[in-house]
């Protein structure tokens, strides 16, 4: 029977979680906002005075007990939404300085149990075809020149979004190689999840939160 | 725990990166004194041409660029240009509990292992003795995302091969063992849970889904096993054979080479592990060694006798003066060493091998005579970081 894929596939029926909260990931507490008071030391200064920054933050958990993880991970930030993406939405990729798990994280988006391409978000393999790109990563020298040429080659009005500590704020390992401003949206997480992904990609298109 | 004597273990210098050789049943190879990455293909006679190919370019999940010589079809040579995005990552004179920060940062899909290395090296150096329940928890620790990384080649062999059904069921069970990771762990990559001394872990009846997985992967092995369009993309495809091969690719090759086995490191001569080697050196047998790991890792988890809860308490530790360690663990991709120095609380020195550049080095060699089409399905075989291959730690 395993042979028959076909069949297979369709004996195995949807394993798509169809309400979006579902896809919070019970437990999952780091990234996610966190809460509390006091003075702690930070590696990033994610905390001061003037409290927590979720886009420098790496969730190290070095803040415990001062601050602790609520498990809300809608931690994102839009300038606007754009409806004219409701449809279809192409992001095309660019690794700037990674370590890996921005780029699996992004790619979870598309396992049966999220399946970002039923809501209409797919991956092109040029910024030709793209309508937004998404920079993942610190800044290292040698990639600025194609990353620059990415957004060039974006059809206008190329909407840049930033995905991870690293790229909005440079995290621990270097600094950010796009100035903040530039970002259309900010999806903080060191990575962030597969929720704040989707959910962010959505508010951007001005999407309902049900995913129609 | 002393996982090696330093003074008579150490090799010579062998280039960027590869400070040392670790001598005994863990190879890591001998090698010229010049990078293991092959960054230059081999000119061009008359009648070829170089096509470049990133390092920005559809199908690769990181920024590399692959230079291929061919007169056309057959590949007669590839260099790999892994260097675009390197991180410059400065370890020396941070504290520990900062460099454990970024080392788990170095390859993120394989956080546990880099960190778990790093870790006892640094216990080893300062001289923090970790209970048998901890070393069991990385041990924990270390074949789940074993399991996640190798679920992950398989799929990437089987969209290679455009088989949406294997390659969707296999993504739909790596993101399942990302939330048992997470549940564990407290963080889908590990992050912030493993450190000198310790671990943030826990079993409350959270690893249960495991047989189910292995159940269902095991049905599609199967299925795989059975299909002579997937089988024939892979077989006597990027053939690699020699004596210090390292990683997957080595034990495709018939060589025993695991680091759990040989180290020391981690007790995981207890928990009965099968090492597992194939003969022929190609595609077909690193695919095998890492389908029968991912079963094998199932195993040795379900018989670890886990703890159910480790709070993460930091242990308090003094600085005698100037202290060493080393300790070596076996990734997913193949070893990985770290040898450290430790003086007042902070990294005084630091020297590591890992395997990506090594099998970027495998993968160039092995497409040597083959095609276009043959290319991915190569690539993807040996797991290759290039988060990994490109950093610099200073």
């Amino acid at each position: 029977m395993t042979k028959y894929w076909f069949l297979n596939g369709i004996r195995r029926r949807i394993l798509t979680e169809k309400d979006l909260s579902a896809y919070k990931n019970p437990g999952l507490l780091w990234p996610s906002r966190i809460e509390g008071h006091g003075e702690v030391s930070c590696p990033v200064d994610a905390i001061s005075s003037g409290g927590w920054n979720s886009e420098k933050c790496i969730f190290c958990r070095r803040c415990i007990p001062s601050y602790t993880p609520t498990g809300d991970q809608d931690i994102y930030e839009t300038e606007k939404s754009d409806p004219v993406f409701r449809k279809s939405f192409h992001i095309f990729l660019v690794d700037s300085g990674t370590c890996g798990a921005c780029n699996t994280e992004i790619n979870s988006i598309f396992a049966p149990q999220y399946d970002a391409n039923r809501l209409g978000i797919f991956v092109t393999n040029t910024p030709r075809d793209a309508d937004a790109i998404v920079v993942m990563g610190v800044y290292t020298e040698k990639m600025q020149e194609p990353l620059k040429r990415a957004i060039e080659a974006v059809p206008k009005p190329a909407m840049v979004i930033g995905l991870g500590t690293c790229a909005l704020s440079g995290g621990i390992l270097g600094k950010n190689p796009l100035d903040r401003e530039v970002y259309f949206t900010r999806i903080s997480g060191c990575p962030p999840s597969p929720y704040t992904i989707i959910r962010a990609l959505e508010e951007m298109r001005n999407r309902r939160r049900d995913g129609r | 725990m002393r996982c090696f004597d330093i003074g008579g273990k150490v090799g010579p210098f062998l280039g960027e990166s590869q400070r040392y050789i670790i001598f005994g049943k863990t190879i890591m190879p001998e090698h010229p004194l010049e990078s293991p990455v092959i960054r230059m293909p081999p000119s061009k006679k008359a009648g070829e041409f170089q096509l470049t190919y990133g390092p920005l370019a559809g199908g690769m999940l990181e920024s590399v660029t692959l230079k291929f010589i061919t007169p056309g079809e057959i590949i007669r040579g590839v260099g790999v240009e892994d260097k675009f995005k390197a991180r410059e990552i400065k370890v020396s004179g941070r504290t520990i509990p900062d460099a454990i920060l970024m080392i788990e940062r170095l390859n993120g899909f394989h956080a546990a292992s880099h960190s778990i290395a790093f870790s006892m090296a640094v216990e080893e150096a300062i001289g923090i003795k970790v209970p048998e329940e901890i070393l069991k928890a990385r041990m924990a620790m270390l074949e789940l995302e074993r399991i996640r990384s190798h679920l992950h080649v398989v799929a990437n062999l089987a969209e290679a091969d455009s088989f949406a059904v294997p390659s969707k069921r296999l993504s739909y069970l790596s993101e399942k063992v990302t939330r048992l990771i997470s549940r564990t762990s407290g963080h889908r990559y590990f992050f912030g849970s493993i450190f000198p001394g310790g671990v943030f872990f826990s079993n409350r009846d959270k690893l249960s889904d495991l047989s189910s997985i292995g159940k269902e992967f095991n049905s599609i092995y199967g299925g795989l096993l059975s299909s002579k369009i997937f089988l024939s993309r892979l077989k006597g495809n990027g053939i690699l054979q020699g004596e210090k091969i390292i990683g997957p690719a080595g034990r495709a090759a018939g060589i025993s080479n695991d680091a759990r086995l040989h180290s020391g490191c981690l007790p995981f001569g207890k928990t009965g592990l099968r090492e597992i080697t194939y003969a022929d050196g190609d595609a077909y047998a690193r695919f095998r060694v890492r389908s029968d790991e991912i079963l094998e890792s199932i195993r040795v988890i379900e018989n670890l006798d886990l703890p159910a809860e480790i709070d993460g308490k930091k242990q308090q530790v003094s600085f005698d003066g100037p202290s060493k360690g080393a300790a070596i663990v076996e990734s997913p991709s193949g070893p990985i060493f770290y040898y450290v120095e430790v003086e007042d609380g902070l990294i005084h020195l630091i020297d590591y091998s890992f395997p990506s550049p090594f099998n970027i080095s495998y993968f160039s060699r092995s497409m040597k005579g083959k095609v276009f089409t043959d290319f991915q399905f190569n690539w993807e075989s040996y797991g290759i970081w290039i988060s990994e291959s490109s950093a610099v730690i200073s």
